[in-house]
């Protein structure tokens, strides 16, 4: 692992949501630094701020004032359509609600960022079977996600998520719309995808299954970093 | 900054693939917004022809009056009809527009998947639209004259009735693609968490 790299450095990030005359302060001051090759957990209760600072890292919501750095690239910096190629190329996204395109089959679901990307049809079918295949549904190639239990429609997301070869892997409570076993294999997909890919990810959440296998937890509450553990020291702690 | 990015690359053929997927998969509510919109037109046509009809005949049956009325609260059906068809239509997809962010599609792209999935519904409910309101016209018409003299005045000026189809598609298609290019614009404009968030 090549741990002197970054891929995301946050500083002093703060995101206030105005509802009407009230201004709610979401993120209060976040600053931390991610490895390249790390799998890294967001913690905290809800309302702690994890979702937002899971939207700002991903380039899908702006912040009020603060900097994030995605592979050293400032990403306040980025015009409409650089912006969109980084949400295509550099992140994959994956979320509570799968958010997966309910017109489409699994494989027309995982080719789509590749539309986007402008790669010709007979690589994206490629591509996308090696995907489906990879996350375990070489048999459910044609399915709609109607078609497909929560944890399929998951993996189809994962799949989805790696198309075009991502630096990222940002993932916002994956497992909470799932039942523990299920979850446990999301887990366990997304942990061997580090490990095999080497893709950073990085999990907002707050499932408890997920601190066995991640290399550093943030802990998050009141829009502040509350404090970052390594796993080891974690796990310490739980036994004393 | 510049990241010195290739151009983006989104061929009318993915845009009509991927269009027509939507069609075919929401087909029940492609269906409603498209009687939505024969319905719109009818109305108008049928309308159009029947003061069109008065007025080569020259009948004097004392509805001539009203027909500059008629005609002018058929277009404003028409409008309403439409607009709000394909407003609602666009409305319920914001999530739809949220997820096409996420995954790397420009503002542009996620509009022209929009505009080509609208225009085919407009053309398509535009004609339909046209032929049975024209019919109508005509029918109501029947009784009014007698046959013989109906015919040789429809036929002497056909031109008129394919200007009058021509204006009922030009009026459906016009509409159609505002009515959506509008609210696609306003929810390609919001920031993804913003579009994914949105409630109906």
């Amino acid at each position: 692992m090549s741990l002197e790299e970054y891929v995301v450095e946050i500083a002093d990030v703060y995101k206030e949501y105005k509802m009407g005359k009230v201004t709610i302060p979401a993120l209060q001051g976040i600053s931390f630094k991610i490895y390249r090759e790390e799998y890294v957990s967001i913690m905290g209760p809800s309302g702690s701020g994890k979702s937002t600072l899971f939207n700002v890292i991903g380039g899908l919501d702006t912040v009020t004032s603060g900097e994030i750095y995605i592979d050293q690239v400032d990403i306040a910096e980025l015009d409409a359509y650089e912006l969109a190629w980084l949400r295509n190329r550099k992140i994959g996204y994956i979320f509570q609600t799968f958010n997966l395109l309910l017109a489409f089959t699994a494989q027309e679901n995982v080719e789509t960022p590749m539309v986007f990307a402008g790669r010709p049809r007979e690589e994206r079918r490629k591509r996308s079977r090696e995907i489906l295949e990879l996350v375990g549904l070489g048999d459910r190639l044609k399915n709609k996600p109607g078609q497909l239990s929560g944890g399929q429609q998951q993996r189809v997301a994962i799949a989805r998520a790696l198309a075009n070869d991502p630096a990222i892997v940002l993932a916002d409570e994956p497992t909470a719309n799932l039942d523990l076993v299920t979850g446990l294999e999301i887990i366990e997909l997304l942990r061997k995808l580090n490990e095999e890919q080497g893709t950073t990810i990085i999990t907002a959440t707050h499932d408890l299954k997920m601190i066995n296998i991640s290399d550093r937890i943030i802990w998050v509450r009141d829009g502040r970093v509350d404090r970052i553990e390594d796993r080891t020291d974690v796990q310490v702690s739980a036994i004393s | 900054m510049s990241l010195d990015l290739p151009d983006p690359h989104f061929s009318l053929g993915e845009v009509i693939y991927l269009s027509f997927a939507n069609i075919r998969r929401r087909f029940l509510r492609s269906v409603i917004t498209a009687l939505g919109i024969i319905l719109g037109i009818t109305f108008m046509a049928a309308l159009l022809t029947n003061s069109l009809i008065l007025g080569l005949m020259q009948a004097e049956t004392g509805v001539e009056a009203y027909q500059f009325w008629l005609v002018g609260i058929s277009l404003v059906v028409c409008f309403g009809g439409i607009t709000n068809s394909m407003l609602m239509a666009v409305n319920e997809r914001v999530k739809e527009i949220g997820v096409y962010k996420c995954i790397g599609g420009l503002d542009s792209h996620i509009i022209r998947l929009f505009i080509v999935e609208a225009l085919f519904l407009g053309a398509l409910g535009g004609t339909i639209g046209a032929i049975i309101g024209m019919g109508i016209g005509i029918l109501i018409n029947l009784n009014r004259f007698p046959i013989e003299d109906l015919t040789t005045q429809i036929a002497s000026s056909s031109f008129t009735f394919v200007l009058m189809f021509g204006l009922c598609l030009f009026i459906s298609l016009v509409l159609t693609a505002l009515a959506t290019f509008i609210p696609a614009r306003r929810a390609a404009n919001m920031s993804p968490a913003e579009a994914l968030r949105y409630e109906n």
